[in-house]
């Protein structure tokens, strides 16, 4: 703890405080309850929400997806904020129990504060707590109290952690806590109505506890064909990288050359404000954009002077790397891209000739990635150019060969001193 | 369409069939003999919730498919009885198969018809006749109710299952065991999820009256779409991968032979050749589905290393002293360095590495294991590959019998006579090779 940034220190400590404040302000209320059904709720709880969060999954664009929503909602429901207040306390405890000491407090108290909080938003709208009422939970009286404290959850979670997360990147906060909340609400959304319908599977005397065990089998059902998906999605994109690694390694000097057009085209997307829900498809393309080259090769090794037709095999390079990608199926958009890779604004690339705003920005980002990587590294023929060299390069070819706003970015980003300098860093690694 | 298969799928069509008659003509089923204005309405609920999920088809691995439809049909069996929840399933089967999803062949909807049919029958018998139940009354009392649903739910799904699988291996040619193992590890944790859903709507509703009022059954309907939904989602997501990962692979590796052969047309599809030989022999063998999955990866895969040498690869200190002192390393080491670093691979990577190797040589250069520890899907592949290089390369392609003769004789120096046994009986399978040929071939191993 002693190395992360003060204020992050001071929040760490605050929220387990503010946690701790609430769950014993909670358990007063506690008292007034028939003990064994307070136990027996915890127990059952705590036993559901550590079988819930065994071995969640790790999405792809960062984050893990657990099913623990979904029994914190149901517990709120039949046992009211104190229960559920103490189930995360010890779920944190025993799931945790090999974390730094800090970890454990904080996601104890941030947990506290979120279920705590929903809950009690949840009885002042009106919602019933099944398990400790003669009342039955019903849609009509209960449904806005389910959605406030719905959103009551969402809101407290996201923002706790997205604190944490900006105060130890020193990075925006609300940016932040937007791209956390853009990946926590669809899950909320998706396995929230779980929650109230395991709640009201509880009120069937037959089924109770059952009931609620029953409903973890298609959520559990789920969880796992999710990580056989997110497995399987891990295995196709390094065996692509790989493959294409080994494809286009034919000298050592284009080896790296697609690692680095990837890493500054994700620097120069950002800097663009490139939606984020294509920039998967914008990496892979970036990734992949040299595959069609190999149809080239037997023009490369030529000695003598490239004939007409030598030259229209050369311009359908693109064309082929679009065939590939699509076949690689796995990033739908990012064929397209590939394809238009070579074109120029002016209107004299290739293969389609395209001009100014018919071309994709995220092949123009690719464009530019591609001839600043190639301009600054070393080849066979000549010594790698120095990097303001290939800069005014660049900035010559604005507007005709590059898209302005692109090579404008790429200025910015230089002159900022953010250009991702993925060659020195490996070498770096090497040594 | 092979023999057995169409003779199986008659059987199946035409046994069900005379289920549904014999039960309406004959089962004094309760179901049957209250047919009213209250059992109408459920009937008519469980078939519009039943034609909902059946159109949430799950494939599996090895082909066939779950519908998720069954979870509704159990849940029907349990409140209306087998004869209604039979009736049901036909109708609901026939509305996805002819009306949703045109285009699907007369027998194969008479088959579905068919199998869903004794599937229910079965589990109806279990549930009424074997273990005692009433229908309507669904509890969960006793250790008696528990084995009533518990028992009932597994005949339903292992009847359902083994329906689809011996149509997939009949028509697959693959044997009915690889088959079966091969989809259970998806199909058994979705069919308890399915059972586990038709379960709760049952109980809720039968009891949906007391519990939610007179808007009850929209409460039910939420309860069967939201956890089935979820289910048809996360599996299609990762059916689809799958199926996305070996398109990718096929395409991968044609590409890699059109960059090493050039315009050599017969080395285009070795890999994929290689792959599918050796799948099927792994399969013959009943090797399990993962080993069989590793095997088809590695066929794609094992000349990875002949398309280049990464810089990496050649001075990364691995490889043995005098192989970097010459500078040149076999193919399937380099393969095995292109493959090793990808998650979940390795085993892939270690049956590339391998591919090559003679088995009668002992340890091969130095620091290779020696014989015992080459993992036989090597040999396999070795099999395969010796295979299709004689059928193919030029100047003298072989034909497929002779080729088959000449593993045979190579059985023992070259190769490893178990695996060229199981590649023989795979080619008889397959009816490659004339069977009675395949067998004399088998008697000089």
């Amino acid at each position: 703890m002693r190395n992360l940034p003060p204020l992050l220190r001071a929040y760490l400590v605050v929220v387990p405080a503010l946690g701790g404040a609430l769950l014993v302000w909670l358990s007063f209320g506690l008292a007034r309850q028939p003990e064994a059904k307070v136990i027996e709720g915890i127990l059952f709880f705590l036993a559901l929400t550590i079988i819930a969060a065994q071995s969640p999954v790790q999405l792809p664009r960062g984050g893990i997806m657990s099913v623990a929503f979904a029994v914190d909602y149901a517990c709120i429901v039949i046992y009211g904020p104190a229960v559920a207040a103490w189930v995360a306390v010890l779920s944190a405890a025993i799931l945790l129990r090999k974390s730094p000491w800090y970890k454990i407090t904080f996601n104890a108290g941030q947990l506290v504060l979120t279920v705590g909080l929903a809950g009690l938003v949840y009885g002042w709208s009106g919602g019933k707590f099944i398990a400790l009422s003669q009342d039955h939970l019903s849609l009509r009286y209960s449904g806005p109290a389910i959605v406030l404290s719905g959103v009551t959850y969402t809101v407290v979670n996201s923002f706790a952690v997205a604190i944490a997360v900006a105060l130890q990147e020193s990075r925006q906060l609300m940016g932040t806590w937007r791209v956390g909340f853009g990946w926590m609400g669809p899950r909320y959304l998706a396995l929230a109505p779980f929650g109230v319908l395991m709640a009201m599977v509880y009120q069937v005397p037959d089924l109770r506890y059952i009931g609620v065990a029953l409903f973890l089998l298609p959520l559990f059902w789920a969880r796992y064909a999710f990580k056989g998906y997110v497995d399987m999605r891990e295995v196709h994109q390094q065996t692509v990288e790989a493959l294409a690694t080994a494809l286009e390694a034919y000298d050592a000097y284009t080896e790296d050359h697609s690692d680095h057009v990837s890493g500054l085209a994700e620097a120069l997307a950002r800097r663009l404000a490139f939606p984020e829900t294509r920039m998967e498809a914008l990496l892979f393309a970036a990734r992949l954009h040299d595959i069609g080259k190999f149809i080239m090769e037997p023009v490369l090794n030529k000695t003598e002077r490239l004939t007409e037709e030598d030259w229209a095999l050369i311009k359908q390079h693109p064309a082929e790397g679009q065939r590939i990608v699509a076949a690689i199926e796995v990033q739908p958009g990012a064929a397209s891209i590939v394809r238009a890779t070579h074109e120029r604004p002016d209107g004299t690339g290739y293969p389609d000739g395209l001009r100014g705003e018919q071309i994709d920005i995220a092949a123009s980002i690719i464009a530019v990635a591609d001839a600043f990587h190639a301009m600054t590294s070393d080849r066979p023929y000549r010594p790698a150019m120095p990097e303001h060299a290939a800069i005014a390069e660049l900035s010559r070819g604005a507007g005709t060969q590059f898209d302005a706003n692109v090579v404008r970015a790429l200025v910015e980003l230089w002159q900022a001193g953010e250009l991702p300098h993925a060659q020195r860093s490996r070498h770096a690694e090497n040594a | 369409m092979p023999r057995t298969l169409k003779v199986y799928v008659w059987l199946v069509s035409a046994a069900g069939l005379i289920a549904v008659a014999a039960a309406a003509r004959w089962g004094d089923l309760e179901g049957l003999t209250r047919v009213s204005h209250t059992v109408l309405a459920d009937a008519l609920f469980f078939l519009a919730t039943g034609c909902l999920l059946d159109m949430m088809i799950v494939p599996m691995t090895r082909g066939g498919a779950v519908s998720a439809g069954f979870a509704v049909f159990y849940a029907c069996m349990l409140i209306l009885g087998p004869y209604l929840a039979a009736l049901v399933a036909v109708l609901a089967t026939l509305w996805t198969d002819v009306i949703v999803r045109r285009g699907v062949p007369f027998y194969k909807t008479l088959f579905n018809v068919g199998h869903a049919a004794i599937s229910l029958l079965l589990a109806g018998a279990t549930y009424y006749l074997l273990l005692g139940g009433r229908v309507g009354d669904v509890r969960l009392t006793s250790v008696v109710d528990l084995a009533r649903i518990v028992g009932s739910a597994a005949v339903l799904f292992a009847s359902e299952i083994t329906a689809v699988n011996l149509a997939v291996a009949l028509e697959r040619k693959a044997p009915v065991r690889s088959v079966w193992l091969g989809n259970a590890r998806l199909v058994i944790p979705l069919d308890a999820a399915l059972a586990g859903v038709g379960l709760l709507v049952a109980v809720l509703y039968a009891n949906r009256q007391a519990l939610f009022g007179g808007y009850g059954w929209i409460f039910v309907a939420g309860v069967i779409v939201l956890p089935t939904s979820l289910l048809f989602y996360g599996s299609r997501l990762y059916m689809d991968m799958y199926r996305v990962y070996d398109k990718t692979l096929r395409t991968l590796s044609a590409l890699m032979e059109a960059k090493v052969h050039g315009a050599q047309q017969e080395a285009i599809g070795h890999g994929e050749r290689v792959a599918r030989f050796a799948a099927a022999a792994a399969e013959e063998m009943g090797l399990s589905a993962e080993q069989v999955q590793a095997i088809q990866y590695a066929g794609y895969l094992h000349d990875v290393g002949k398309v280049g040498v990464p810089s990496q690869v050649l001075d990364n200190g691995h490889a043995p002293a005098e192989e970097q002192a010459s500078g040149v390393k076999q193919h399937a080491e380099i393969g095995y360095e292109i493959l090793r670093g990808i998650q979940f691979l390795s085993h892939v990577a270690t049956l590339v590495r391998y591919h090559d190797r003679r088995f009668d040589q002992g340890p091969y250069a130095s620091g290779a294991p020696t014989r015992e520890l080459i993992p036989f899907g090597s040999r396999l592949l070795a099999v395969a590959e010796r295979y299709d290089n004689l059928v193919t390369s030029a100047p003298a392609p072989l034909l497929p019998e002779d080729a088959m003769r000449r593993l045979v004789e190579e059985a023992g120096s070259l190769l490893d006579p178990r695996a060229v046994e199981a590649f023989v009986r795979m080619l008889a399978r397959e009816a490659v090779v004339d069977g009675g040929r395949c067998q004399e071939a088998l008697n000089a191993i």
